[in-house]
């Protein structure tokens, strides 16, 4: 049936429409698919970029997030070995951890004047900061430290060795505040304080420029500002308890010892 | 045929359409459906060829065209459908392909290829992706069942 068939499918075959411009459109069709199928590709990668980001983005949040790995700590396992600073060296508290500081210049700042960090000094037991105005003037020093005292030990009288001030209280600090500002181009605003029962003593000691005038001359803290400071547990708390100002202290107008 | 050589590929096109399109009206008796159908198959080959990844452009454009063709036969709700402003055709036309038409895709798809577009078997089962036995048994058994609907029709029309 191969011949008749074939001959019966050309009668079916009668009306077809002409081809007329069929052949452009096939090419236009093509260009048509082309764009699509690069833009899905184009999609598809950056489908695919934006879910390595994300899934980048969660992983580096969830690792960040972890808690630090721990040691266990059982008697027989670990040993525990505490770095030895030698002796004499600076305090190894990292510059950026200066509790100290983070007591004393916002006060300092609230005075319009600012703490030079050029300036800033450390020791075994003490700190030291320069005070400049907003001109850069100098404006001073703000001088903190710690001292072993013995148990007995009493806040010292200026004018009398061998006499004991009677301290005021703060919480449970107590403290003995000595300003001295009748010599215009030395005046000093200090205050000694002590937990109540300790055996540290800490001394704070803003000094105005030294032979400046009046003006410049005044302290960068107030009495009551230098109080504040002595009395602020965090600032005992930031030395560390092995230090002690007895070499390279800076020397305070009551001297504590 | 590389893909980068449009000349060659708008030769192939120009000279494979009305051919193609005519196998696409005699699977499913809608020139404006046979017209749309052969142009995205030559869209397709086209676009593929350009991408290197068309072995035999032959092969590809019927294997595409029969499949589209097999796709779109679920939807046909009727036996002829005359281009925009041709004249009828004859009734025997119609009833052959009303013949046609009754008969499973593959089964008309076979005839189609080897009956009018001339292939060999071999090259028609590549085109349905059936072994050359295969399109054997579906090319007889469509000649038989074609026949006799036929003989139905005419024994009804001379009735």
């Amino acid at each position: 049936m191969s011949g008749p068939l074939n001959q019966l499918l050309e009668h079916v075959l009668e009306g077809e429409p002409e081809v007329g411009d069929e052949v452009d459109a096939v090419f236009r069709r093509a260009a048509r698919l082309r764009r699509r199928r690069t833009q899905a590709v184009l999609l598809a990668g950056a489908g695919t970029a934006g879910l390595i980001v994300a899934l980048g983005y969660l992983l580096t949040a969830t690792l960040l997030e972890s808690p630090p790995a721990t040691v266990s700590t059982g008697p027989t396992s670990v040993v525990a070995v505490t770095p030895v600073a030698p002796s004499g060296a600076p305090a190894p508290t990292p510059p950026t951890a200066d509790g100290v500081l983070e007591v004393v210049e916002p006060l300092v700042m609230g005075r319009g004047l600012e703490v030079v960090p050029a300036s800033q000094r450390r020791g075994d037991g003490w700190r030291a900061y320069g005070i400049a105005d907003e001109q850069g003037r100098g404006r001073g020093t703000v001088q903190v430290a710690v001292f072993d005292v013995r148990r007995k030990w009493c806040f010292p009288v200026a004018a009398e060795p061998d006499a004991c001030a009677r301290p005021d209280h703060a919480g449970g600090l107590e403290f003995v505040r000595y300003d001295d500002v009748s010599d215009a181009d030395r005046q000093v605003r200090q205050t000694v304080a002590r937990r109540i029962g300790g055996n540290r003593a800490l001394a704070v000691m803003a000094v105005g420029e030294r032979d400046a005038g009046a003006q410049r001359g005044k302290p960068a803290l107030t009495g009551a500002q230098v109080e504040q400071v002595a009395t602020d547990e965090r600032v005992l708390d930031a030395f560390e308890a092995d230090e002690n100002c007895d070499d390279g202290c800076p020397a305070f107008a009551t001297s504590v010892r | 045929m590389s893909g980068d050589n449009d000349t060659s590929l708008r030769e192939f096109v120009t000279s494979r359409l009305p051919q193609l399109r005519r196998s696409a009206f005699l699977m499913c008796g809608d020139w404006r459906m046979a017209t749309e159908l052969t142009r995205a198959t030559l869209a397709r080959l086209v676009a593929d060829s350009r991408r290197g990844v068309v072995a035999d452009p032959d092969i590809y454009a019927y294997a595409d065209l029969m499949e589209a063709c097999r796709r779109r036969n679920r939807r046909r709700e009727h036996v002829f459908v005359a281009s925009p402003g041709a004249a009828g055709i004859e009734a025997e036309s119609i009833l052959l392909l009303d013949a046609l038409h009754k008969l499973t895709p593959r089964c008309r798809a076979v005839l189609v290829l080897r009956h009018w577009d001339g292939f060999d078997a071999d090259a028609t089962g590549a085109m349905l992706d059936l072994d050359e036995d295969q399109v054997v048994a579906y090319e007889r058994a469509g000649l038989a069942a074609l026949e006799k609907l036929l003989g139905e029709s005419e024994a009804a029309m001379a009735g």
